[in-house]
């Protein structure tokens, strides 16, 4: 029985059009992009087409507007520096009680350093934010607001688009960490007021270790990484080439395959969410229904853990997850659902699904099938759980 | 899985005496929901013998809380109740193949499943557990001040290890501290051992008049309520001490009353690990040094009725003899402390301080 892999939002499974892409970059053409001899410019031509393949992905204007990173984390971290850098007389950042800990960490350790004042925005019920907090927080002294384009663990989407402007409006930068969002749906930051955008190939079917920062025109370098003049003075480093290969053709394959494989993904999606929650007595999803991106379905499960569920399923050959592969080793609950006000009774029992274009009916059938013994087995040595409860 | 033991992922994935015992006459429920984990354990117990007939379990929890609550049942069953409570968090560890340090916790549920289980039975159920001091797991400062004597935690990092406590906003972390800091001066005042001197010191002090009978007769001394008594905390297998911290007002429920530390727990002298200094101190130095410490801790003393001398120096070892309302006093150990590290600082050595009668 071949494993059912539905943790997608962790990571993808690289493309192998993709692998065949970057393998002449380990043996033939290796060369050092910025070296000025043959074996240079045969990498740094990949390396340019690469960039404009990214670019294109994200409507970005110019290809120069590419930072290639080892990471979304990186890019995250990249984009703070740059941002409070490029408006040293406002110390303020805004940003939202559910982003992923590469940025909430990143941003916190600046707070506790005392070189900025962090405000989080809260959400509702179902993963959105709380625009009228948003607003208020918003002012002259505002640095920088940054806010995820989807959410790692509900899949959520935030009006970026939107509120890019009205951070505009108060004369702050506009970050979005879209690490979630790229590959799955259309993005043009051309016509948007969005400053920095963070990207990782590892989630488009791509490498792991290569991510970008989209920085608009105009705004001044400012590297975390110094000593080398690459990505145009903003991230010293010599080039990760096969890495960055591989990204601009995940890239490619994504943005060609978006308008046919995300209505697909999002039928899968929900046939797999009724069909559990069909099966399985108090089970429901976290988040809201609508607004979010198609591949994600966050089930909470009454009376059971949700490591035990994912053990147990595991053993039956389906990988799922809790939230952010970031925080499977602590104690915590996640920030995202605690921010969400999701009972305990539930906030325990929580199972992300996250499908990807190479997932087939059969195994979303197949989960649906297997999971409803795994929750009873389950139920049925909970203390939390009374059979006669159900109605 | 792959963190896990091959016994541990065997009753993780096939756990004994999972479900309801009918006719159970003993149950304990340790963990909540909040906390994020839950035992419930349910005894048959024989009532003339005392005896667990059969043991089942509920829980609530990943792969290690079934674990831990799938051997519990095994562990207890043929038992009678003394010796269930005997078995230690780290018996069930260990029965697992060991634990994944940050699950510590569940092995100490099971503890407090079997605690609690065998107080329900008796009838002997506390009736709170002091408050809250984690409010993002709900832990009880009764709970946390029971694991930190009986499992002699030292760190605000093995407290969240074994309660969680501290380990979701961290927002506690100070109470946390305090309550280390509570709990361990208790535990040097119940159990430190006075040592009887021997061969020539023993001599001296007969020459001195300074025995035994001498000295009884003093009256102990009850504990103020708020202790005025600085305390260097230092650190295991460190360098120099951490800070001199003046002992916090206590949190309720964990007042210095006199305390029921089970039999049998040896509290480890203050264990002061230093840089060696370059120079050797001559003997005459070292009791320059020492007296102009104690002269220094010695008003302090006076204040409260007592005194500390010096009696003699063999190595590292100091001996010292605690006089007037000093002896007898449940914070002598407390005193020898703060005097020690005060030696410790002048001689810049290792020492071990050792009160004679």
């Amino acid at each position: 029985m071949t494993p059912v892999f539905l943790d997608n939002n962790a990571t993808t499974r690289v493309d192998p059009a993709v692998v065949a892409a970057m393998l002449p970059y380990f043996t033939e053409h290796y060369g050092n992009p910025s070296s000025h001899h043959t074996f240079g410019a045969a990498a740094a031509h990949a390396v340019r087409r690469a960039r404009q393949e990214v670019a294109s992905l994200i409507g970005a204007g110019h290809d120069k507007e590419i930072v290639f990173t080892s990471g979304g984390t990186e890019a995250d971290a990249l984009a703070i520096h740059m941002a409070l850098k490029a408006r040293p007389d406002r110390r303020e950042v805004i940003t939202s009680a559910v982003e992923h800990p590469a940025m909430l960490r990143a941003l916190e350790r600046l707070e506790e350093e005392g070189r900025c004042t962090l405000h989080r925005i809260g959400v509702d019920g179902g993963g959105l934010l709380d625009l009228a907090a948003f607003r208020s927080a918003l002012g002259e002294k505002t640095a920088l607001v940054s806010l995820m384009w989807a959410n790692n663990e509900t899949g959520a989407l935030f009006p970026v688009v939107e509120l890019a402007e009205l951070a505009h409006e108060a004369g702050a930068l506009f970050h979005t960490d879209a690490v979630q969002a790229a590959g799955k749906l259309a993005i043009d930051l051309k016509e948007t007021a969005i400053d920095f955008l963070s990207l990782s190939a590892h989630k488009l079917h791509g490498p792991k270790g290569i991510g970008a920062l989209y920085v608009r025109k105009g705004i001044p370098a400012a590297p975390l990484q110094l000593g080398g003049t690459q990505e145009r003075g903003r991230r010293a480093g010599t080039e990760n080439t096969a890495g960055i290969v591989g990204f601009g053709a995940a890239a490619v394959l994504a943005q060609s395959r978006l308008a046919e494989d995300g209505p697909r993904i999002a039928a899968l999606r929900d046939r797999l969410e009724s069909g559990l929650i069909e099966r399985i007595p108090a089970a429901r999803m976290l988040g809201n229904r609508y607004e979010r991106v198609g591949n994600t379905s966050l089930i909470a499960f009454e009376g059971v853990e949700s490591d035990a569920i994912l053990t147990l399923a595991d053993r039956l050959g389906i990988a799922a997850s809790i939230g952010s592969a970031c925080s499977s080793g602590s104690m915590e609950a996640s920030h995202v659902l605690r921010a969400m006000r999701v009972p305990d009774i539930v906030l325990h029992g929580a199972v992300r699904f996250s499908l990807s274009r190479e997932t087939t009916e059969a195994e979303i059938e197949r989960v649906i099938e297997v999971l409803p013994e795994v929750i009873a087995r389950l139920r049925g040595m909970s203390p939390f759980w009374r059979e006669e409860a159900v109605a | 899985m792959t963190l896990y033991s091959d016994k541990l992922a065997d009753h993780a994935l096939s756990p004994r005496n999972a479900g309801r015992l009918a006719d159970a006459n003993a149950v304990g429920e340790a963990g909540t929901l909040v906390f994020g984990d839950a035992v419930r354990l349910m005894l048959r117990v024989d009532r003339r013998s005392e005896t667990i007939t059969a043991a089942r379990f509920q829980a609530f929890g990943g792969p290690v809380a079934i674990a831990v609550a799938s051997i519990l049942t095994e562990l207890v069953t043929g038992r009678t109740l003394d010796a269930a409570l005997a078995i230690t968090a780290d018996e069930v560890a260990e029965a697992l193949g060991g634990l994944p340090r940050e699950r510590v916790y569940a092995s100490v549920l099971a503890e407090e499943a079997i605690r609690l289980a065998v107080a329900n039975f008796r009838g002997t159920l506390p009736q709170d557990d002091g408050e809250v001091l984690c409010e993002c797991f709900g832990v009880t400062t009764g709970l946390i001040d029971r694991i930190v004597r009986t499992k002699g935690l030292k760190t605000a990092e093995e407290v969240t290890l074994y309660t969680k406590a501290g380990g979701g906003c961290r927002t506690c972390q100070g109470r946390i501290e305090a309550a280390l800091v509570a709990t361990d001066f208790r535990l040097t005042v119940v159990e430190t051992p006075i040592v009887a001197p021997r061969g020539e010191v023993l001599e001296k002090l007969r020459a001195a008049g300074l025995t035994a009978e001498g000295l009884a007769g003093a009256p102990a001394r009850p504990l103020s309520s708020r202790p005025r008594i600085s305390i260097n905390h230092v650190s295991r297998g460190g360098a120099a001490p951490a800070r001199a911290l003046e002992v916090p007002e206590v949190p309720t429920g964990l007042r210095p009353e006199r305390p029921t530390v089970p039999r049998g727990t040896v509290a480890k002298e203050p264990v002061v690990a230093l840089k060696p200094s370059s120079g050797r101190l001559t003997v005459v130095e070292k009791v320059r040094l020492i007296e102009e410490a104690l002269a220094e801790a010695r008003p302090a003393l006076k204040r409260d009725g007592g005194d500390c001398q010096l009696i003699d120096i063999d190595g590292s070892t100091i001996y010292v003899k605690l006089s007037g309302a000093c002896t007898g006093c449940q914070m002598a150990s407390v005193t020898l402390s703060g005097v020690q590290s005060k030696i410790v600082e002048r001689l810049n050595i290792p020492v071990r301080l050792v009160p004679v009668m």
